[in-house]
């Protein structure tokens, strides 16, 4: 979707350096989704730049066909109304009066443009910044405080040590790390808040978990920085698709050759060093990459195949681990990238057609999804044994009323799976209906922004890479966040950044730090271009 | 790309709307639900409120050891049994659970625990006050047939306040031990609100409103009745024939097979409509007490099964406490209203809350229907089947009788019957009577009828 970009000049290097350093500035562009081209494109540094990642390649192209383009009214039209193609040139050499006032004036307008781009991307909405930043730093220190005192006449130092590495590393992550590192200041106040409530709420059920979960905490803002910088700097993804592709379906393999059924799955596995991990939880960044990769490069239904089919590899080794809730994230999300990537709305409708046919098939075939179903229709019919998580999570929420029963006090641990799948009860009874609200407002701000970062990106890849994070996250926040609420039957996912778990807090971080290496990516550039418009 | 966002976001939308949703409709329910481990916490960290009547009895209360007791006199505890509960959570419709919210606190806002934590009091529930007279329902209890069960409400049908809610048998919350060992009995099950019976021919009052509402020229219509009326494969019969009547004579005469003839000439949707809109099939979500939900089949019905849904009986089920809001539908001109059991709710620190919101009034019958039901409910108790409900000293009721049968077996006596209410201002009462296997109607339950609603004026609640 690269018209919808916008950008401020156009200004291309020469090749030596190759393309992928081309720095294209154009305003609504012609180029449609599937890639065409003006008819009279002439791939200039073609044999200049190599083997490249083919968006950037296509986006040369079309800069060069704007300076084309941008040549042939300038002949034609000496002093006449510029067309606004021409507009858009305001680095063209023209000696004429009102050609250079124009000049004077879009020069200006593009540096005030630049200008509140750059406050934007740089700041990243500075005052919201800070106030979610400070707003997660105090419900930590408070949180973690009371944590400390809860027990009369004890101190719980460990409670102490933890505030003092979730405080600052709240406060520091979202200000002070973002102007050192290509990281996005609002996605990561917004991850830190999150990451803050579940370290609080999982130390206040069962400390042991909290501090856990604090440890995969430190080492998810690894993994983002990590992946951050990766997503920023890597420009040939060819090789680490094709890896991540390979090792995806590996990891996929493993719990069903070492795996042990649990809870009528078997989507854990055990390894030596590692520990016990979800490989279908690190799958989702190879499925994310793999689509951004083949969808943005191949723009034929042919071309695009390796992914479809790494995606249905993926689905059928899912089906077979009974893991149907993630088998169901993996699913959606690669129909909603199909659709943004290529807009073919009748095969995206026959991929949900095909969706709901294997739906009512696993209907059919999986007992324990019938049982899923007949309890969301009604638990009340088997309260103490079918029923029974669900409906104690309904109490839970209930008990909790508008404004919830207080951190640290309920029973949340009567619900079963409290710790992961219904975290978002024991967030509800503990801190109320309205936190809860607010808890998905914050997942909505996530989206939001991390959709408004790729839809800045400049590379088609970075698009869908932020496209398909965006999809995953939202739809298994939705599919466990209304599990929970009993308006859809319930699937067995983790939420998002608050459940327990290092494999999902560890993959929600790196799909995270993907979103933060685009935004870093649009911002390096912005600035780029406004330096070249100033200079 | 903008479609996805779109999507999400409708989803995120629609998922914080139900949210909503589900938590301002059943929030209470999932608090107050017997399955709640919460319940039996907060039962040993608070001190629970107390519960009293609306004349200030006060019928439970939570004593300095944190024991629950319950009131002095035993008939007034076995009287209210079913609408408090037990302590154990036995009876899971009782206030004791229902309105555990208040009563346990769950309700109270930081400041108010903050209040009683800094001064160090334990926390105590709020105290709720009901709209029932333990004296009425003390003398109910007392004159409900010996030996037989069943179930009498009594409602205000200007405040909606309902004033008894007697069901039989009944148990004593301080001797439990007693009341489950003899579970047979059924003493924990509140009949007023959770037994679904046929509602034999006070089901006639709806048929008769269908008819009103959806057939032209009622007032020509005349039906002979010979003690037969063949439909399907089977056939409604009478005691012994009416010969030719009115509609109105049919009513007072209670005449199966002219209200069997009238269901053919509705047909099962209007009167299904009907049905539906005095609250057959709905799923009442009442904020203050739970009623099972009353069922009417509309769902493919043969010619004799209308005929049998018409007058009460086959399928049909309603409880006695929807019975009587029919009859106060009928007396507030077809406007029908929730039943109120809280009359009012005090914290701990004294200060009153404020009620749970009921929902709005909802017209369920045009006013002009309303009144000529009136009327003919009026020639029931002045010269139909229901005389012995009548009132002396100018108290003017309206009535409908009935006799359901329960069985195939004609040795075993018919549900007696009751639904009606006073028509004048002062005394505005509505009433459902139901003795299960207790004989006729008129015989039976409109004699108890009276008596209740004598006591009602005579208490002047």
């Amino acid at each position: 979707m690269a018209r919808r970009q916008q950008v401020y000049t156009a200004r291309v290097k020469r090749a030596d350096d190759g393309a992928q350093d081309a720095k294209i500035k154009k305003k609504r562009t012609g180029e449609s989704e599937d890639g065409a081209l003006p008819a009279k494109t002439r791939p200039r540094r073609e044999a200049a730049a190599p083997e490249k990642d083919a968006a950037v390649r296509r986006a040369s192209k079309t800069a060069a066909a704007r300076l084309e383009a941008d040549d042939a009214p300038k002949k034609r039209t000496a002093g006449k109304p510029v067309t606004k193609a021409a507009k858009s040139a305001p680095r063209r050499r023209q000696s004429d009066s009102p050609a250079a006032r124009r000049r004077a004036k879009e020069k200006a307008r593009v540096s005030a443009m630049g200008r509140d781009r750059k406050r934007q991307l740089a700041r990243g909405g500075g005052f919201a910044v800070w106030l979610i930043a400070l707003l997660t730093a105090a419900f930590d220190v408070l949180g973690l405080l009371l944590c400390a005192v809860r027990t009369q006449g004890v101190i719980d130092t460990q409670a102490l040590v933890m505030l003092a590495v979730m405080a600052p590393l709240a406060l520091l992550t979202a200000t002070v790390l973002p102007r050192i590192a290509p990281v996005d200041p609002l996605l990561m106040a917004l991850t830190n808040f999150l990451c803050g409530v579940s370290v609080v709420i999982l130390y206040t059920v069962s400390p042991e978990r909290g501090i856990r979960q604090m440890v995969f905490y430190v080492a998810g803002l690894a993994v983002l920085l990590a992946a951050a910088w990766f997503v920023s700097r890597v420009r040939r993804w060819h090789g680490f698709t094709l890896l991540a592709m390979v090792l995806g379906i590996g990891a996929l393999v493993l719990p069903l050759a070492f795996g042990e059924w649990n809870y009528g799955a078997k989507n854990w596995v055990s390894l030596p060093v590692i520990g016990s991990f979800q490989p279908s939880e690190l799958v989702k960044l190879a499925l994310v990459m793999a689509m951004a990769y083949y969808f943005s490069a191949h723009r034929t239904v042919w071309q695009m195949m390796p992914a479809l089919v790494f995606a249905a590899a993926c689905l059928v080794l899912l089906m077979l681990q009974h893991d149907l809730g993630t088998a169901l994230i993996y699913y959606l999300t690669t129909l909603a990238l199909f659709y943004v990537a290529c807009g073919n709305l009748p095969l995206t409708a026959v991929g949900l057609g095909g969706g709901v046919a294997a739906a009512v098939l696993g209907y059919r075939m999986f007992a324990h999804v019938k049982v899923r179903v007949a309890m969301w229709q009604n638990p009340w019919s088997d309260a103490l044994d079918k029923g029974y998580q669900i409906i104690q999570a309904l109490l839970a929420i209930g008990s909790g009323g508008l404004f919830g029963v207080g951190l640290g006090q309920g029973t949340p641990e009567k619900i079963p799976a409290y710790y992961n799948d219904f975290i978002f009860a024991v967030v509800c009874e503990q801190l109320g209906i309205v936190f809860g609200i607010c808890v998905i407002a914050v997942y909505v701000l996530i989206l939001l922004r991390g959709m408004e970062v790729s839809m800045r990106a400049r590379r088609s890849f970075d698009m869908l890479l932020g496209c398909g994070v965006v999809a995953l996250l939202g739809v298994q926040t939705f599919m466990i966040v209304a599990g929970v609420i009993k308006m859809i039957p319930l699937t067995g996912v983790t939420m998002p950044f608050l459940s327990y778990g290092g494999s999902s807090l560890l993959s929600c971080m790196a799909m995270m730090g993907m979103l933060c290496g685009i935004s870093g990516r649009v911002r390096e550039e912005t600035e780029e271009d406004i330096l070249s418009v100033k200079g | 790309m903008r479609v996805l966002l779109t999507l999400l976001l409708c989803l995120f939308a629609a998922m914080v709307a139900y949210f909503c949703y589900s938590v301002y409709f059943y929030g209470g329910r999932w608090v107050s639900n017997v399955h709640n481990p919460r319940i039996a916490d907060g039962k040993q960290k608070v001190i629970m409120g107390t519960v009293t009547d609306r004349d200030g009895t006060v019928l439970a209360y939570t004593d300095a050891v944190g024991e629950r007791r319950y009131n002095g006199n035993r008939e007034t505890r076995m009287a209210v049994s079913q609408v408090i509960g037990d302590d154990g959570g036995k009876v899971s419709t009782g206030v004791d659970t229902f309105h555990a919210q208040y009563l346990l606190g769950f309700k109270s806002s930081v400041l108010e625990r903050l209040s009683d934590a800094l001064t160090g009091t334990p926390q105590r529930g709020d105290d709720v006050q009901l709209t029932i007279s333990e004296r009425l329902s003390r003398y109910i209890s007392a004159q409900f047939p010996a030996g037989k069960r069943g179930a009498v409400v009594v409602l205000n049908y200007k405040t909606n306040e309902i004033l008894a809610m007697v069901s039989m048998p009944q148990f004593d919350p301080t001797d439990m031990d007693g009341a489950l060992s003899d579970e047979e009995a059924g003493a924990l099950i509140n009949r007023a609100t959770q037994g679904l019976y046929p509602p034999g021919s006070t089901f006639k009052i709806v048929t008769l409103a269908s008819a009103l509402t959806n057939l032209p020229d009622l007032e020509d219509f005349s039906f002979d009745c010979t003690g037969y009326y063949a439909v399907g494969s089977y056939s409604v019969t009478e005691k012994s024939a009416h010969g030719t009547q009115t509609l109105s004579q049919a009513f007072r005469n209670s005449c199966n097979t002219t209200f069997a003839a009238l269901s053919q000439d509705l047909g099962y949707q209007m009167l299904g409509q009907t049905a539906e809109a005095l609250g057959f099939n709905e799923n009442f979500l009442f904020k203050d007490l739970i009623v099972y939900n009353s069922s009417y089949p509309i769902d493919d019905l043969s010619a004799d099964d209308l005929a049998w849904s018409s007058i009460g009986q086959g399928r049909v089920l309603a409880t006695p406490m929807h019975m009587a809001l029919i009859a106060s539908a009928i007396a507030g001109g077809g406007v029908m209203n929730e039943p109120r059991l809280l009359r009012s709710i005090t914290t701990a620190q004294g200060s009153e809350r404020a009620l749970p919101q009921a929902a709005a009034p909802r017209r369920v019958l045009s006013e002009s229907v309303a009144a000529r039901i009136e009327k003919e409910m009026i020639g029931v108790v002045k010269s139909g089947t229901g005389t012995r409900a009548a009132l002396p000293n100018g108290y003017t009721v309206a009535g409908k009788t009935g006799s359901a049968e329960a069985s195939d077996d004609k040795s075993i006596e018919s549900h007696a019957w009751f639904v009606g209410y006073i028509t004048n201002d002062n005394a505005p009462y509505a009433i459902c009577v139901l003795v299960e296997h207790g004989g006729s109607g008129g015989g039976v339950a409109a004699p108890l009828a009276r008596k209740t609603l004598e006591k009602a004026i005579n208490l002047g609640l």
